[in-house]
């Protein structure tokens, strides 16, 4: 998997999202990281735990993240998707 | 009237991080101090601190601190506290186990919860840091709740699911000897049935290190006399940390539960100097006035108290203000042995209160007085004063413990035998 690439991009996302769970999950830990799989309601995730994961990709990739823009993100693929045309965006 | 006692209690602390610990350190007098060389700078001359042992929490990130395997909690416990939180939370554990209640047992609405800390300057600074390296743009979320002074109330109410009272108290050395008294009068007046009040601090640099700005740690290298309360040569204090939890209950309600009692909250008292920001009043007048209004709150004569856990911290100038204080109030009667155990734990600052007011509690229960440990040369300020330099093995009949925190503020409390 290559640097910048956008499976890589991918795997971070979801990384990133293991090290922010405030929450042990019931499952023993087999959560479906698929892209429909939901933030609050299937992994936990509470609106600290989100700007949390929000404040870390802001500090990471030297962007800036709205409320509005936090509100819309629901889902694991939306982050992917949300992070992915941030960079892009600032690159542009 | 309801009447508040002890019924739980939780250490960490430079002296031990449980109650048989810590009561074996106050009955043979081991301090708990150690060397360490602030920020890596050899030059600053403060070398001496009462740091807890079993604990990591260099790092201002909660994912790299260790902790006694006893204790376990989970990210949305950790995630939002400072490393005195952490100590606050393992003592909070400890307390809750001693008085025989469940997690549960606290959201019933009917326990409260009082907590005094200054916040944590460690993570606070971290955090501003962080803030104005983004030039303001962003921070973390958690940089508040973890930080600033209530830090303590905000987690522990949310992790226990408090649901009577929560209060912070912020009164600098005298902030959790507030918190008791308060949750003293909250029990008699029949607000709550049961209060969790809690101190805890840090050691690391940005907490200690102001004290040397403002010259009142000891220099003193050699860990075996830098806290030497009353003594002639003492030049400071000895900063220390970690936590001290106290459940404090109505009477009926422990009896109801059949829960063991430490000792009866018999009143308490408090005093401004009206004196100076920062140092106390040269003949300790507030100090005694607080004494004076814990007594008779307690319906104590001084003749009554056996000991006095005194606040002296091993400044020049406020353990001379205390030991005129002493002499003012049982000049005309009782002789109580005095001691300051902080010669022991060091100055935990705005923790001190409940940690002292436990420890009273064990000696109330377990019948000692702990002695004087360090005193060597008594200072001639505590001519009349007893002063005993060992423990003395007596159940005393009443103990007194006082506070003082900048501004003036004083506090006492008064503790008794339960059943007397």
């Amino acid at each position: 998997m290559q640097t910048g690439s956008e499976q890589a991009l991918g795997v971070l996302v979801v990384e990133v999202l293991k090290y922010f769970l405030a929450k042990k999950l019931d499952q023993k830990g087999e959560v479906r990281w698929v892209d429909n799989v939901r933030l609050l309601e299937e992994l936990g995730f509470d609106s600290l735990a989100t700007i949390e994961t929000v404040f870390f990709f802001e500090d990471l990739f030297q962007i800036s993240v709205s409320n509005d823009e936090i509100a819309k993100v629901k889902t694991l693929g939306d982050l992917r998707r949300f992070v992915r045309d941030k960079l892009e965006s600032a690159k542009a | 009237m309801p009447r508040a006692v002890i019924t739980g209690i939780g250490f960490i602390t430079s002296i031990g991080n449980s109650r048989t610990d810590v009561l074996r350190s106050l009955r043979e007098l081991r301090h708990g101090f150690k060397t360490v060389e602030f920020l890596g700078n050899p030059r600053i001359p403060v070398r001496v601190v009462g740091a807890v042992e079993g604990f990591e929490t260099d790092s201002t990130n909660w994912r790299d601190w260790r902790y006694p395997e006893r204790y376990r909690f989970g990210p949305e416990a950790l995630r939002s506290v400072s490393p005195h939180g952490l100590y606050a939370l393992c003592a909070c554990e400890q307390a809750l186990e001693d008085a025989r209640l469940g997690a549960g047992d606290l959201a019933d609405g009917e326990t409260g919860l009082f907590c005094a800390s200054a916040g944590s300057p460690f993570l606070f600074y971290h955090y501003l840091r962080q803030q104005e390296e983004a030039r303001g743009e962003r921070g973390s979320p958690m940089g508040m709740v973890s930080s600033i002074a209530g830090t303590l109330n905000f987690n522990l109410a949310a992790h226990y699911h408090i649901r009577g009272a929560v209060c912070g108290f912020v009164s600098a050395c005298a902030s959790s000897s507030h918190a008791l008294g308060y949750a003293i009068d909250e029990i008699r007046l029949g607000r709550q049935r049961r209060v969790l009040v809690v101190g805890a601090e840090e050691t690391h640099a940005e907490t200690v290190l102001p004290f040397a700005a403002m010259r009142a740690l000891s220099v003193n290298p050699d860990p075996g006399s830098a806290s030497r309360p009353f003594d002639r040569r003492r030049d400071g204090f000895v900063s220390s940390g970690g936590a001290a939890v106290m459940v404090v209950e109505e009477a009926g309600l422990a009896a109801e539960r059949g829960a063991p009692v430490y000792a009866e909250l018999a009143g308490w008292g408090q005093a401004g100097d009206g004196h100076n920001v920062a140092l106390s009043h040269p003949e300790g007048s507030g100090l005694a006035q607080a004494m004076r209004r814990a007594l008779r709150d307690a319906a104590t004569p001084p003749d009554g108290i056996d000991y006095v856990n005194a606040h002296a911290t091993s400044t020049p100038v406020g353990d001379r203000s205390e030991a005129a204080a002493l002499k003012a109030v049982f000049c005309a009667g009782g002789r109580p042995a005095i001691s300051s155990t902080k010669a022991l734990t060091g100055h935990a600052l705005s923790m001190a209160g409940v940690l002292e007011a436990a420890i009273c509690a064990l000696a109330v229960r377990d019948g000692f007085v702990p002695g004087c440990a360090h005193l060597v040369e008594p200072d001639p300020a505590c001519d009349g004063l007893r002063l005993p330099l060992e423990t003395v093995e007596a159940r005393p009949r009443a103990v007194l413990n006082n506070s003082s925190g900048f501004g003036g503020s004083n506090v006492c409390h008064v503790l008794k035998p339960f059943p007397a």
